[in-house]
């Protein structure tokens, strides 16, 4: 699946919303602010952008930010 | 690289494990669950479509980890939630009993004590024989 992929030092994530609640990738994307700039567009799927501060590991970035709302979705359903 | 296991619902990609799954078998808050347990040792991604079929990528944090192995620990672990969430909702009724008791416990009318139960029969009484009693049934043994 290529749901996350690096472009221009950013990394890009694309999540359904049937799986993904926009509440908690919102939340999630709160929480991820201090790891760079985000930026969040929802159409038929959600587009959540990172431009980490660090241009280290951006793709690792991109799999906690998905692992962060996944829990954040289990433990406050 | 891809290699299928005999259901055919577990990919084994460079990097990356797929695994489909049904979700009328598999409801998305057991796969929430399972895929939050994998956490520790996985990267986890979900998509595909909640009414059909949802794919979950799994991908290992670690190099050591045996793909195909965590595969399986998932496919364990949704059958774990389910068992679970299965049990839940026939224990519902108990524990709602249970907690519903323990949290009237000190409303309830304390117990009445021993001397407050009635004894018409004289049953409570303990019956001792007296000394000149046993004195008499001595002589009569000797």
């Amino acid at each position: 699946m290529n749901n996350v992929k690096i472009e221009d030092n950013k990394v890009i994530i694309v999540l359904n919303p049937l799986l993904y609640p926009i509440e908690k990738i919102k939340k999630a994307a709160l929480d991820f602010e201090k790891v760079g700039k985000i930026n969040v567009k929802q159409d038929s799927s959600i587009k959540v952008t990172i431009a980490p501060k660090v241009a280290v590991g951006i793709n690792e970035i991109g799999f906690q930010f998905c692992d962060y709302i996944l829990s954040l979705i289990q433990t406050r359903l | 690289m891809i290699e299928e296991n005999a259901l055919k619902n577990i990919e084994l990609h460079e990097g990356f494990v797929l695994i489909s799954v049904n979700p009328k078998l598999y409801p998305l808050s057991v796969i929430y669950a399972a895929a939050y347990a994998m956490l520790d040792r996985v990267h986890v991604i979900i998509d595909g479509d909640p009414e059909t079929e949802i794919l979950v990528e799994l991908r290992a944090k670690s190099k050591d980890e045996d793909l195909k192995e965590i595969a399986y620990c998932f496919n364990d672990e949704l059958i774990n939630y389910s068992i679970y969430t299965i049990q839940a909702a026939r224990n519902k009724k108990l524990r709602e009993t249970i907690v519903e008791n323990a949290l009237r416990g000190n409303l309830r009318d304390s117990i009445p004590l021993e001397a407050d139960i009635a004894d018409p029969e004289g049953i409570k009484k303990v019956k001792t024989p007296r000394k000149e009693e046993i004195s008499d049934k001595k002589e009569c043994l000797s």
